[in-house]
């Protein structure tokens, strides 16, 4: 079956004999000839894909007009006429351009005349496209010459692009850091095996700056299903890479954050209990049931900071730690979470509803664990007390690779002012009447959203709340690649 | 042979809190104290022969307490070392291990919970009754 490339490439082909009879003008001297040794398919391309080709290859395209109306009105003195342009050799491109010549040429007016509308609206379009694009595009033949270099390429390298096409060197090869320069050419080869490939890598630009790039080739092919040529997609990642590392030293302040919590601030909790205790024990009697009354104040107090820090290093921990990605079924970790809660659900007579069949989830199992036990803690604690407490849980598909969860309860819902912010870290709908850090459902959406899921909820005062969890669910397994590309890439 | 425990913790209550759970075990105990691993590196080599156990806090001002475990390791002292930490974090756990500690121990605010940390420890060296 011929592919979308080469059909596209076959049609490019034909319209670019005739993009040559379009192009009159004075002869001039052939300058691309290493272009020239792929005729048929650089034209293509060049007409294909936009202007900074069609800019280079006017010259050739206009000699080559003139030859092609000196062989057709002269016959047979075409190899002269080719080697006084400068093409020398090649001699089957050359036909196969100058057979499609005569084919057009020979059909009606009409024909030529919407052929010629639809080769300019197609320049047209191609100009605007590479000369906005802010990519580099170039096209390797198959011995990796350069046949097609589009103008971003010369801000990305500080090569102009007639340098890159011209020179003998492999200025696109020269230019990548010496550590990376096998990895790039290995994915080259990838793709000049017939394989779509991301690399990235560095470059020293002209200037004497190190960039950050990624390059995507992709091979295209003849309407045999060949290789003939690679296209490469090139695009600047230094200031993303910039970007990324902020984060990245963000998150290590973070991280050091977490870790001064986990040091610094659970010391003194240490301090506070352990003497509490200690006086409690050692000094009963002394203390009297006043004393002891106080005391009891300094050790909740003591509990109260001490729990509220490890909810702060449990949402510190998801931003700053990844979790492991794993194919979780979603029925044990319920049947684990219930198992957890069983005296609360049992003293508040609670029902838990849960479907027999459950999907499986692609995440970590302890994020897991967290999101539905702050799920189902969350319906018990705030249980309404005029009705037995109903949490039903259930599931249904969003897509192939997305499940939705519902958790539903009959509780006292939330106050309609502050359901908008009840996502966010340290804010409660309920006041201290309830105990609670606000940070539950803060990490559950950090590990939802984590997955590239999304929480939301629905509810009513008075009546309950529905929250709504959309998670991955496990990929189809990827099909094992060739040995051959395997082999090529390692 | 004496019964004696070296213990080095920056924190003076801490180490009054431990010295308090050690004394507990019901067994007549010694404790030799420091407050820094500079001091925790001579009450090693000074008392290296005799010690029955080392307890050593992981964050020391001048050091961490797992770079005492090593030393003890280094010398081949033949009696148990336990480091503690107040994070009770994975890493802080391998790092206690990795140094050759017998065990690491979170500082856990729960007295009954730290004693039964120690207590395996304390009856397989015959601190316990």
């Amino acid at each position: 079956m011929m592919s979308r490339r080469t059909e596209i490439l076959s049609s490019a082909a034909v319209v670019s004999a005739i993009g040559l009879l379009l192009l009159p003008g004075d002869a001039e001297q052939i300058r691309l000839r290493g272009l020239f040794g792929c005729l048929v398919v650089g034209v293509s391309v060049s007409i294909w894909s936009g202007s900074r080709v069609s800019r280079q290859l006017r010259p050739a395209l206009r000699s080559i007009a003139v030859v092609l109306s000196k062989v057709l009105k002269r016959g047979n003195t075409s190899r002269r006429l080719l080697a006084e342009s400068g093409v020398l050799g090649r001699k089957e491109p050359i036909d196969a351009v100058l057979d499609a010549a005569r084919k057009v040429l020979s059909g009606p007016d009409e024909l030529l005349d919407s052929v010629r509308e639809n080769v300019t609206e197609i320049v047209r379009l191609y100009e605007l496209l590479t000369t906005n694009i802010a990519a580099s595009v170039v096209i390797f033949d198959d011995k990796r010459r350069v046949t097609f270099c589009s103008a971003f390429t010369e801000y990305l390298t500080g090569y102009n692009t007639d340098e890159i096409l011209i020179s003998e060197e492999d200025i696109l090869k020269q230019i990548v850091i010496e550590e990376d320069r096998e990895r790039y050419l290995r994915a080259w080869n990838v793709s000049r095996l017939g394989e779509d490939i991301h690399v990235r890598y560095q470059i020293t630009h002209r200037s004497g700056l190190r960039l950050w790039l990624e390059s995507r080739f992709v091979p295209l092919t003849n309407s045999d299903g060949e290789v003939v040529s690679v296209l490469s997609v090139t695009m600047d990642l230094t200031d993303t890479l910039a970007y990324q590392r902020q984060i990245e030293e963000k998150n290590r302040d973070l991280q050091d954050f977490a870790y001064m919590i986990s040091h610094d601030l659970k010391a003194p909790i240490f301090t506070i209990k352990g003497m509490a205790n200690a006086l409690e024990e050692d000094y009963r009697d002394a203390l009297g049931s006043d004393g002891k009354e106080l005391l009891q104040y300094i050790i909740e107090g003591a509990e109260r900071l001490e729990r509220l820090v490890h909810s702060v290093l449990q949402y510190s921990r998801i931003s700053t730690q990844s979790g492991k990605e794993l194919d979780v079924e979603l029925s044990g970790l319920l049947t684990q979470v219930l198992h957890d809660y069983t005296q609360q659900v049992k003293d508040a007579g609670a029902t838990i509803e849960i479907p027999e069949e459950l999907p499986f989830i692609r995440a970590d199992p302890l994020r897991l664990y967290q999101v539905f036990s702050n799920l189902i803690g969350n319906a018990i604690k705030y249980r309404s007390d005029k009705r037995p407490l109903v949490v039903t849980l259930s599931t249904r598909k969003l897509s192939a690779e997305r499940v939705v969860i519902e958790v539903a309860d009959n509780g006292d819902g939330i106050p309609i002012g502050k359901i908008d912010d009840i996502f966010r870290p340290f804010h409660r709908a309920h006041g201290s009447e309830i105990e609670g850090s606000g940070i539950g459902l803060a990490c559950v959406k950090k590990v939802v959203e984590g997955y590239g899921g999304t929480v939301a909820v629905k509810s009513q005062e008075g009546v309950g709340s529905v929250f709504i969890v959309t998670l991955p669910t496990p990929p189809p397994r990827p099909q094992s690649i060739p040995d051959e590309l395997q082999r090529a890439y390692e | 042979m004496s019964n004696t425990i070296l213990l080095v913790d920056d924190d003076r209550a801490h180490r009054r809190l431990f010295k308090r759970l050690l004394e507990r075990s019901g067994v007549d105990i010694q404790i030799v104290e420091g407050g820094s691993t500079s001091e925790g590196r001579e009450l090693i080599d000074r008392h290296l022969h005799e010690l029955k156990l080392a307890v050593f806090d992981l964050n020391l001002g001048d050091g961490r307490g797992s770079e005492l475990a090593k030393r003890v390791r280094d010398a081949q002292g033949t009696f148990p070392t336990v480091v503690l930490s107040t994070s009770g974090l994975e890493f802080d756990r391998d790092e206690a291990l990795a140094a050759g500690a017998t065990e690491f121990i979170t500082k856990s605010p729960d007295v009954e919970e730290l004693l039964r940390s120690f207590l395996p420890l304390l009856r397989s060296i015959g601190l316990c009754r």
